[in-house]
Protein backbone atom coordinates (compact mmCIF):
# COMPACT_ATOMS: atom_id res chain seq x y z
CA UNK A 1 0.00 0.00 0.00
CA UNK A 2 2.45 2.98 -1.26
CA UNK A 3 -0.75 5.60 -1.78
CA UNK A 4 -1.32 7.07 2.23
CA UNK A 5 -4.93 7.32 3.38
CA UNK A 6 -7.20 10.58 2.85
CA UNK A 7 -7.12 11.99 6.75
CA UNK A 8 -10.43 12.73 8.63
CA UNK A 9 -9.23 16.19 9.00
CA UNK A 10 -8.55 17.02 5.16
CA UNK A 11 -12.41 15.45 4.89
CA UNK A 12 -13.30 18.00 7.20
CA UNK A 13 -11.56 20.89 5.76
CA UNK A 14 -13.30 20.15 2.24
CA UNK A 15 -16.57 19.96 3.64
CA UNK A 16 -15.98 23.51 5.66
CA UNK A 17 -14.23 24.65 2.61
CA UNK A 18 -17.71 24.58 0.84
CA UNK A 19 -19.88 25.72 3.56
CA UNK A 20 -17.70 28.38 4.62
CA UNK A 21 -15.95 30.10 1.81
CA UNK A 22 -16.93 30.03 -1.67
CA UNK A 23 -20.70 29.85 -1.92
CA UNK A 24 -21.07 32.44 1.60
CA UNK A 25 -22.97 35.12 -0.13
CA UNK A 26 -25.22 31.97 -2.15
CA UNK A 27 -25.70 31.04 1.54
CA UNK A 28 -27.04 34.26 3.39
CA UNK A 29 -29.45 34.17 0.25
CA UNK A 30 -30.88 30.79 1.58
CA UNK A 31 -33.87 29.58 3.92
CA UNK A 32 -33.14 27.93 6.59
CA UNK A 33 -34.37 24.79 5.44
CA UNK A 34 -32.45 25.15 2.00
CA UNK A 35 -29.42 26.33 4.06
CA UNK A 36 -29.34 22.62 5.66
CA UNK A 37 -30.55 20.76 2.63
CA UNK A 38 -27.54 22.36 0.94
CA UNK A 39 -25.00 21.18 4.38
CA UNK A 40 -26.92 17.90 3.82
CA UNK A 41 -25.92 17.26 0.27
CA UNK A 42 -22.42 18.43 0.59
CA UNK A 43 -21.95 15.90 3.29
CA UNK A 44 -23.70 13.34 1.18
CA UNK A 45 -21.55 14.03 -1.97
CA UNK A 46 -18.56 13.29 0.53
CA UNK A 47 -19.70 10.04 2.43
CA UNK A 48 -20.71 8.76 -0.99
CA UNK A 49 -16.98 9.49 -1.82
CA UNK A 50 -15.65 8.04 0.90
CA UNK A 51 -17.54 5.20 0.37
CA UNK A 52 -16.78 4.24 -3.11
CA UNK A 53 -12.97 4.94 -1.98
CA UNK A 54 -13.11 2.25 1.01
CA UNK A 55 -15.68 -0.24 -1.09
CA UNK A 56 -13.16 0.01 -3.79
CA UNK A 57 -9.94 -0.83 -1.65
CA UNK A 58 -11.66 -3.38 0.34
CA UNK A 59 -13.17 -4.99 -2.54
CA UNK A 60 -9.63 -4.98 -4.60
CA UNK A 61 -7.88 -6.07 -1.58
CA UNK A 62 -10.49 -9.18 -1.41
CA UNK A 63 -10.48 -10.39 -4.86
CA UNK A 64 -6.66 -10.39 -4.76
CA UNK A 65 -6.33 -12.20 -1.42
CA UNK A 66 -9.56 -14.84 -3.11
CA UNK A 67 -7.16 -15.32 -6.35
CA UNK A 68 -4.13 -15.87 -4.44
CA UNK A 69 -5.82 -18.43 -2.50
CA UNK A 70 -7.32 -20.11 -5.24
CA UNK A 71 -4.21 -20.30 -7.05
CA UNK A 72 -2.41 -21.81 -3.80
CA UNK A 73 -5.64 -24.25 -3.67
CA UNK A 74 -5.21 -25.26 -7.06
CA UNK A 75 -1.37 -25.64 -6.62
CA UNK A 76 -1.22 -27.79 -3.66
CA UNK A 77 -4.19 -29.98 -5.74
CA UNK A 78 -1.77 -30.40 -8.58
CA UNK A 79 1.05 -30.66 -6.32
CA UNK A 80 -0.78 -33.27 -4.24
CA UNK A 81 -2.12 -35.19 -7.52
CA UNK A 82 1.30 -35.24 -9.12
CA UNK A 83 2.88 -37.07 -6.11
CA UNK A 84 0.43 -39.56 -5.74
CA UNK A 85 1.16 -40.25 -9.42
CA UNK A 86 4.85 -40.11 -8.72
CA UNK A 87 4.06 -42.63 -6.39
CA UNK A 88 1.99 -44.84 -8.44
CA UNK A 89 4.82 -45.10 -10.87
CA UNK A 90 7.08 -45.76 -8.05
CA UNK A 91 5.04 -48.61 -7.24
CA UNK A 92 4.59 -49.55 -10.73
CA UNK A 93 8.18 -49.63 -11.35
CA UNK A 94 8.87 -51.59 -8.04
CA UNK A 95 6.40 -54.33 -9.66
CA UNK A 96 8.26 -54.31 -12.76
CA UNK A 97 11.55 -54.94 -11.02
CA UNK A 98 10.40 -57.92 -8.78
CA UNK A 99 9.37 -59.31 -12.33
CA UNK A 100 12.88 -58.58 -13.89
CA UNK A 101 14.12 -60.09 -10.54
CA UNK A 102 11.39 -63.25 -11.15
CA UNK A 103 12.41 -63.47 -15.13
CA UNK A 104 15.96 -63.55 -14.11
CA UNK A 105 15.17 -66.20 -12.08
CA UNK A 106 13.26 -68.19 -14.17
CA UNK A 107 16.25 -67.22 -17.05
CA UNK A 108 18.32 -69.27 -14.57
CA UNK A 109 16.09 -72.19 -13.98
CA UNK A 110 15.50 -72.58 -17.98
CA UNK A 111 18.99 -72.06 -18.87
CA UNK A 112 19.98 -75.27 -16.35
CA UNK A 113 17.20 -76.99 -17.13
CA UNK A 114 18.39 -77.13 -20.71
CA UNK A 115 21.77 -78.17 -19.42
CA UNK A 116 20.34 -80.97 -18.29
CA UNK A 117 18.42 -82.14 -20.98
CA UNK A 118 21.55 -81.84 -23.09
CA UNK A 119 23.45 -84.10 -20.39
CA UNK A 120 20.71 -86.49 -20.69
CA UNK A 121 20.61 -86.71 -24.26
CA UNK A 122 24.07 -87.07 -24.69
CA UNK A 123 24.15 -89.80 -22.09
CA UNK A 124 21.67 -91.61 -24.14
CA UNK A 125 23.27 -91.59 -26.94
CA UNK A 126 26.57 -92.83 -25.41
CA UNK A 127 24.71 -95.57 -24.19
CA UNK A 128 22.98 -95.70 -27.56
CA UNK A 129 26.70 -96.25 -29.06
CA UNK A 130 27.10 -99.49 -26.54
CA UNK A 131 24.04 -100.69 -27.60
CA UNK A 132 25.16 -100.23 -31.42
CA UNK A 133 28.38 -102.09 -30.82
CA UNK A 134 26.68 -104.92 -28.76
CA UNK A 135 24.20 -105.62 -31.54
CA UNK A 136 27.10 -105.41 -34.15
CA UNK A 137 29.58 -107.89 -32.01
CA UNK A 138 26.25 -110.23 -31.72
CA UNK A 139 25.49 -110.33 -35.63
CA UNK A 140 29.49 -111.08 -35.78
CA UNK A 141 29.03 -113.62 -33.28
CA UNK A 142 26.03 -115.16 -34.73
CA UNK A 143 27.91 -115.06 -38.36
CA UNK A 144 30.93 -116.77 -36.90
CA UNK A 145 28.93 -119.63 -35.22
CA UNK A 146 26.90 -120.35 -38.31
CA UNK A 147 30.33 -120.78 -40.22
CA UNK A 148 31.71 -123.06 -37.63
CA UNK A 149 28.09 -124.96 -37.74
CA UNK A 150 28.74 -126.08 -41.38
CA UNK A 151 32.50 -126.28 -40.19
CA UNK A 152 34.02 -123.32 -42.60
CA UNK A 153 36.01 -121.90 -39.92
CA UNK A 154 37.50 -124.27 -36.63
CA UNK A 155 36.63 -124.50 -33.32
CA UNK A 156 39.51 -122.20 -32.29
CA UNK A 157 39.14 -119.67 -34.24
CA UNK A 158 36.09 -119.19 -33.72
CA UNK A 159 36.48 -119.07 -29.93
CA UNK A 160 39.38 -116.62 -30.48
CA UNK A 161 37.20 -114.51 -32.58
CA UNK A 162 34.34 -114.38 -29.88
CA UNK A 163 36.50 -114.10 -26.88
CA UNK A 164 38.44 -111.01 -28.72
CA UNK A 165 34.71 -109.67 -30.31
CA UNK A 166 33.60 -110.00 -25.96
CA UNK A 167 37.00 -108.46 -24.71
CA UNK A 168 36.38 -105.28 -27.05
CA UNK A 169 33.04 -104.86 -26.20
CA UNK A 170 33.66 -105.43 -22.21
CA UNK A 171 36.82 -103.18 -22.80
CA UNK A 172 34.62 -100.48 -24.56
CA UNK A 173 31.57 -100.52 -22.01
CA UNK A 174 33.94 -100.40 -19.13
CA UNK A 175 36.23 -97.45 -20.67
CA UNK A 176 33.20 -95.78 -21.56
CA UNK A 177 31.58 -96.13 -17.85
CA UNK A 178 34.87 -94.88 -16.33
CA UNK A 179 35.17 -91.79 -18.34
CA UNK A 180 32.19 -90.45 -17.83
CA UNK A 181 32.29 -91.06 -14.08
CA UNK A 182 35.73 -89.96 -13.64
CA UNK A 183 36.56 -87.88 -16.16
CA UNK A 184 33.64 -86.04 -17.74
CA UNK A 185 32.16 -82.71 -16.33
CA UNK A 186 28.96 -82.88 -14.61
CA UNK A 187 27.92 -80.03 -16.11
CA UNK A 188 28.46 -79.98 -19.25
CA UNK A 189 29.01 -83.55 -21.30
CA UNK A 190 31.49 -82.33 -23.96
CA UNK A 191 34.04 -80.75 -21.29
CA UNK A 192 36.71 -83.03 -19.03
CA UNK A 193 37.99 -82.75 -16.04
CA UNK A 194 41.86 -82.50 -14.86
CA UNK A 195 41.89 -82.69 -11.49
CA UNK A 196 45.76 -81.31 -11.11
CA UNK A 197 44.61 -78.61 -13.33
CA UNK A 198 42.96 -75.52 -12.05
CA UNK A 199 39.50 -74.66 -13.63
CA UNK A 200 40.69 -70.81 -15.30
CA UNK A 201 37.22 -70.17 -15.86
CA UNK A 202 34.96 -71.40 -12.97
CA UNK A 203 31.10 -72.00 -13.30
CA UNK A 204 28.99 -70.08 -10.95
CA UNK A 205 26.44 -73.37 -10.51
CA UNK A 206 23.58 -71.52 -8.35
CA UNK A 207 20.88 -73.79 -8.72
CA UNK A 208 20.20 -77.07 -10.15
CA UNK A 209 21.48 -80.90 -9.24
CA UNK A 210 25.65 -81.13 -9.48
CA UNK A 211 24.98 -83.88 -11.21
CA UNK A 212 23.42 -86.55 -13.09
CA UNK A 213 23.17 -89.94 -12.65
CA UNK A 214 24.69 -92.33 -15.61
CA UNK A 215 22.56 -93.77 -18.46
CA UNK A 216 19.74 -91.60 -16.64
CA UNK A 217 17.12 -91.02 -18.85
CA UNK A 218 14.62 -87.94 -19.08
CA UNK B 1 -20.31 -0.65 -7.39
CA UNK B 2 -22.86 -2.42 -5.14
CA UNK B 3 -22.03 -1.50 -1.83
CA UNK B 4 -19.96 -4.06 0.34
CA UNK B 5 -20.73 -5.38 3.86
CA UNK B 6 -24.37 -6.21 3.37
CA UNK B 7 -24.14 -9.02 5.43
CA UNK B 8 -23.69 -7.09 8.33
CA UNK B 9 -27.35 -6.00 9.90
CA UNK B 10 -26.09 -4.46 13.19
CA UNK B 11 -27.54 -1.16 13.94
CA UNK B 12 -24.84 1.53 14.73
CA UNK B 13 -26.02 4.74 17.65
CA UNK B 14 -23.76 6.47 19.52
CA UNK B 15 -23.60 3.93 22.36
CA UNK B 16 -21.98 1.44 20.42
CA UNK B 17 -19.82 2.57 17.58
CA UNK B 18 -16.63 3.20 19.46
CA UNK B 19 -16.74 -0.46 20.27
CA UNK B 20 -14.49 -2.70 19.86
CA UNK B 21 -14.25 -5.92 17.73
CA UNK B 22 -15.34 -8.97 20.05
CA UNK B 23 -13.97 -11.60 18.03
CA UNK B 24 -10.45 -12.86 17.40
CA UNK B 25 -8.92 -9.59 15.11
CA UNK B 26 -6.70 -9.87 12.81
CA UNK B 27 -5.20 -6.35 14.11
CA UNK B 28 -1.84 -6.60 16.66
CA UNK B 29 -2.34 -5.71 20.01
CA UNK B 30 -5.66 -7.60 21.08
CA UNK B 31 -7.35 -5.60 18.00
CA UNK B 32 -5.86 -1.97 18.99
CA UNK B 33 -4.14 -2.12 15.77
CA UNK B 34 -0.48 -0.96 15.21
CA UNK B 35 1.10 1.54 17.51
CA UNK B 36 4.12 3.11 18.17
CA UNK B 37 6.54 4.43 15.44
CA UNK B 38 8.28 0.99 15.79
CA UNK B 39 5.07 -0.26 13.86
CA UNK B 40 3.96 2.81 12.00
CA UNK B 41 5.58 5.29 9.52
CA UNK B 42 5.08 8.77 11.28
CA UNK B 43 5.48 10.48 7.96
CA UNK B 44 2.23 9.34 6.00
CA UNK B 45 0.82 6.76 9.12
CA UNK B 46 1.64 3.39 6.83
CA UNK B 47 2.47 0.25 9.11
CA UNK B 48 5.67 -0.50 8.18
CA UNK B 49 6.78 -3.48 6.03
CA UNK B 50 8.57 -5.39 9.35
CA UNK B 51 5.34 -4.85 11.36
CA UNK B 52 3.02 -6.47 8.65
CA UNK B 53 5.04 -9.65 7.74
CA UNK B 54 5.06 -10.10 11.56
CA UNK B 55 1.69 -10.23 12.15
CA UNK B 56 0.74 -11.96 9.28
CA UNK B 57 3.04 -14.93 10.34
CA UNK B 58 0.68 -14.00 14.06
CA UNK B 59 -2.17 -14.28 11.92
CA UNK B 60 -1.51 -17.30 9.73
CA UNK B 61 -0.02 -19.58 12.69
CA UNK B 62 -3.34 -18.72 14.69
CA UNK B 63 -5.62 -19.39 12.03
CA UNK B 64 -3.59 -22.21 10.90
CA UNK B 65 -3.85 -20.83 7.52
CA UNK B 66 -0.43 -21.00 6.41
CA UNK B 67 -0.01 -22.03 2.49
CA UNK B 68 0.69 -25.51 2.57
CA UNK B 69 4.80 -25.77 1.69
CA UNK B 70 5.21 -29.32 1.19
CA UNK B 71 2.64 -32.49 0.60
CA UNK B 72 3.57 -35.51 3.58
CA UNK B 73 1.71 -38.51 3.41
CA UNK B 74 0.96 -37.44 7.02
CA UNK B 75 -0.75 -34.70 5.66
CA UNK B 76 -3.09 -36.38 2.87
CA UNK B 77 -5.52 -33.34 1.99
CA UNK B 78 -3.24 -30.10 2.49
CA UNK B 79 -4.94 -28.14 -0.65
CA UNK B 80 -8.28 -29.43 1.53
CA UNK B 81 -7.12 -27.91 4.68
CA UNK B 82 -5.76 -25.05 3.16
CA UNK B 83 -8.84 -24.16 0.84
CA UNK B 84 -10.99 -24.37 4.49
CA UNK B 85 -8.89 -22.48 6.61
CA UNK B 86 -8.31 -19.48 4.27
CA UNK B 87 -12.10 -19.13 3.31
CA UNK B 88 -12.23 -18.83 7.35
CA UNK B 89 -9.55 -16.34 7.70
CA UNK B 90 -11.01 -14.14 4.16
CA UNK B 91 -14.28 -14.59 6.44
CA UNK B 92 -12.88 -13.36 9.25
CA UNK B 93 -11.07 -10.24 7.81
CA UNK B 94 -14.55 -9.70 6.15
CA UNK B 95 -16.20 -9.71 9.24
CA UNK B 96 -13.94 -6.89 11.46
CA UNK B 97 -13.99 -4.98 8.44
CA UNK B 98 -17.27 -4.70 8.01
CA UNK B 99 -17.24 -4.45 11.89
CA UNK B 100 -15.29 -0.72 11.47
CA UNK B 101 -16.62 -0.05 8.06
CA UNK B 102 -20.20 0.60 9.38
CA UNK B 103 -19.05 2.36 12.87
CA UNK B 104 -16.74 4.77 10.37
CA UNK B 105 -19.51 5.55 8.00
CA UNK B 106 -22.10 6.78 10.35
CA UNK B 107 -19.33 8.29 12.61
CA UNK B 108 -17.94 10.09 9.57
CA UNK B 109 -21.75 11.34 8.61
CA UNK B 110 -21.85 12.62 12.42
CA UNK B 111 -18.98 14.74 12.68
CA UNK B 112 -19.04 15.94 9.11
CA UNK B 113 -22.63 17.19 9.48
CA UNK B 114 -21.27 18.79 12.86
CA UNK B 115 -18.44 20.13 11.13
CA UNK B 116 -20.73 21.35 8.25
CA UNK B 117 -23.51 22.84 10.55
CA UNK B 118 -21.45 24.30 13.15
CA UNK B 119 -19.66 27.71 13.98
CA UNK B 120 -15.96 28.04 14.40
CA UNK B 121 -17.12 27.34 18.40
CA UNK B 122 -16.98 23.43 17.13
CA UNK B 123 -13.28 23.25 17.63
CA UNK B 124 -13.45 23.43 21.83
CA UNK B 125 -16.48 21.41 21.72
CA UNK B 126 -15.46 18.01 23.58
CA UNK B 127 -18.33 15.65 22.71
CA UNK B 128 -17.19 17.29 18.57
CA UNK B 129 -13.57 15.95 19.69
CA UNK B 130 -14.76 12.96 21.00
CA UNK B 131 -16.11 11.84 18.25
CA UNK B 132 -13.89 13.63 15.97
CA UNK B 133 -11.02 11.71 17.61
CA UNK B 134 -13.18 8.01 17.89
CA UNK B 135 -13.24 8.48 14.08
CA UNK B 136 -9.83 8.71 13.06
CA UNK B 137 -9.40 5.66 15.23
CA UNK B 138 -11.50 3.71 13.19
CA UNK B 139 -10.15 4.95 9.72
CA UNK B 140 -7.24 4.23 11.05
CA UNK B 141 -7.94 0.44 12.04
CA UNK B 142 -10.04 0.41 8.53
CA UNK B 143 -6.61 1.22 6.68
CA UNK B 144 -4.88 -1.24 8.66
CA UNK B 145 -6.73 -4.13 8.02
CA UNK B 146 -6.30 -2.83 4.57
CA UNK B 147 -2.65 -3.19 4.73
CA UNK B 148 -2.98 -6.08 6.60
CA UNK B 149 -5.19 -7.80 3.36
CA UNK B 150 -2.02 -6.31 1.19
CA UNK B 151 0.36 -8.08 3.28
CA UNK B 152 -1.29 -11.59 3.19
CA UNK B 153 -1.75 -11.09 -0.64
CA UNK B 154 2.18 -10.13 -0.67
CA UNK B 155 2.48 -13.81 1.44
CA UNK B 156 0.83 -15.82 -1.15
CA UNK B 157 2.32 -14.60 -3.74
CA UNK B 158 5.52 -15.46 -1.63
CA UNK B 159 4.35 -18.83 -1.28
CA UNK B 160 3.37 -19.30 -5.24
CA UNK B 161 6.78 -18.24 -6.11
CA UNK B 162 8.28 -21.01 -3.80
CA UNK B 163 5.74 -23.58 -5.66
CA UNK B 164 7.06 -22.52 -8.94
CA UNK B 165 10.60 -21.87 -8.12
CA UNK B 166 13.80 -23.76 -9.58
CA UNK B 167 14.17 -26.12 -7.26
CA UNK B 168 11.38 -26.68 -5.76
CA UNK B 169 7.00 -27.90 -5.56
CA UNK B 170 6.30 -28.28 -8.88
CA UNK B 171 9.14 -28.14 -10.62
CA UNK B 172 10.94 -30.57 -8.32
CA UNK B 173 7.48 -32.70 -7.88
CA UNK B 174 7.59 -32.79 -12.47
CA UNK B 175 11.36 -33.66 -12.37
CA UNK B 176 10.90 -36.34 -9.53
CA UNK B 177 8.09 -37.69 -11.62
CA UNK B 178 9.93 -37.69 -14.68
CA UNK B 179 12.92 -39.89 -12.89
CA UNK B 180 10.32 -42.35 -12.15
CA UNK B 181 8.94 -42.67 -15.63
CA UNK B 182 12.36 -43.05 -16.87
CA UNK B 183 13.27 -45.62 -14.91
CA UNK B 184 10.11 -47.25 -15.42
CA UNK B 185 10.73 -46.79 -19.27
CA UNK B 186 14.26 -48.48 -18.89
CA UNK B 187 12.64 -51.62 -16.92
CA UNK B 188 9.52 -51.75 -18.67
CA UNK B 189 12.39 -52.32 -22.41
CA UNK B 190 14.89 -54.74 -20.10
CA UNK B 191 11.36 -56.59 -19.06
CA UNK B 192 10.41 -57.21 -22.35
CA UNK B 193 14.11 -58.04 -23.81
CA UNK B 194 14.04 -60.77 -20.76
CA UNK B 195 10.61 -62.15 -22.21
CA UNK B 196 12.36 -62.48 -25.53
CA UNK B 197 15.16 -64.24 -24.13
CA UNK B 198 13.44 -66.06 -21.99
CA UNK B 199 10.84 -67.47 -25.00
CA UNK B 200 14.32 -68.45 -27.04
CA UNK B 201 15.16 -70.59 -24.06
CA UNK B 202 12.12 -72.28 -23.89
CA UNK B 203 12.37 -72.91 -27.12
CA UNK B 204 15.74 -74.19 -26.66
CA UNK B 205 14.02 -76.37 -23.98
CA UNK B 206 11.56 -78.00 -26.29
CA UNK B 207 14.23 -78.83 -28.74
CA UNK B 208 16.41 -80.26 -26.28
CA UNK B 209 12.95 -82.74 -25.03
CA UNK B 210 12.64 -83.54 -28.69
CA UNK B 211 16.46 -85.11 -29.32
CA UNK B 212 16.06 -86.78 -26.08
CA UNK B 213 12.44 -88.48 -27.11
CA UNK B 214 14.33 -89.35 -30.21
CA UNK B 215 17.27 -91.04 -28.42
CA UNK B 216 14.76 -92.86 -26.27
CA UNK B 217 13.21 -93.96 -29.25
CA UNK B 218 16.48 -95.36 -30.97
CA UNK B 219 17.62 -97.18 -27.05
CA UNK B 220 14.27 -98.74 -27.15
CA UNK B 221 14.91 -100.37 -30.76
CA UNK B 222 18.37 -101.16 -30.12
CA UNK B 223 17.60 -102.75 -26.76
CA UNK B 224 14.69 -104.74 -28.94
CA UNK B 225 17.24 -105.77 -31.67
CA UNK B 226 20.01 -106.77 -29.31
CA UNK B 227 17.26 -109.48 -27.86
CA UNK B 228 16.87 -110.45 -31.18
CA UNK B 229 20.04 -111.17 -31.59
CA UNK B 230 20.52 -112.71 -28.14
CA UNK B 231 18.10 -114.94 -29.04
CA UNK B 232 19.78 -116.00 -32.38
CA UNK B 233 22.44 -116.77 -31.65
CA UNK B 234 21.36 -119.10 -28.61
CA UNK B 235 19.15 -120.32 -31.49
CA UNK B 236 21.98 -121.06 -33.87
CA UNK B 237 23.79 -122.30 -30.55
CA UNK B 238 21.41 -125.50 -30.20
CA UNK B 239 21.49 -125.90 -33.91
CA UNK B 240 25.30 -126.49 -33.63
CA UNK B 241 25.09 -128.68 -30.86
CA UNK B 242 22.15 -131.20 -32.03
Amino acid sequence: MKEPFVSLDTLIDQTQLLSDMELQSYLANLSSSQRTDFVVSNVRDVMDNVEKTKSQRYVDMADQISGADNNITSAAYYLARTDDLKNLASDVDTLTLEQLNVADLNKEVIGRQYEINEWSNQNKLDTLYFLQLLFVILTFVSMLLFLKTNNLISQSLFALLTTLAGLFAVFVLVFRARYTKVVRDDRYWHKARFPRQHDPFPLQVKTGPACLPALSSK
Amino acid sequence: MAGICLDNKETINDKNYANKYPNDSCLPNGGTGFTGTGDVDAKNGLVRESAIQAQISNLLTNMNATAPGTITEEKIQPAADFSSKSSMLRSAIDKEYCFYYKRYMYILKDVLMTAATSGESITTDSIYLKKKANAETINMKLNQILQVMQGLVNSRLGSLKTYYGGSTGVNKMNDDLNKTRSKLLIHTEMLKNVNMEKDVRSSMIDYSLEKNSSSRNLLGIYGFMNIVAVGLLFYLYRISKS
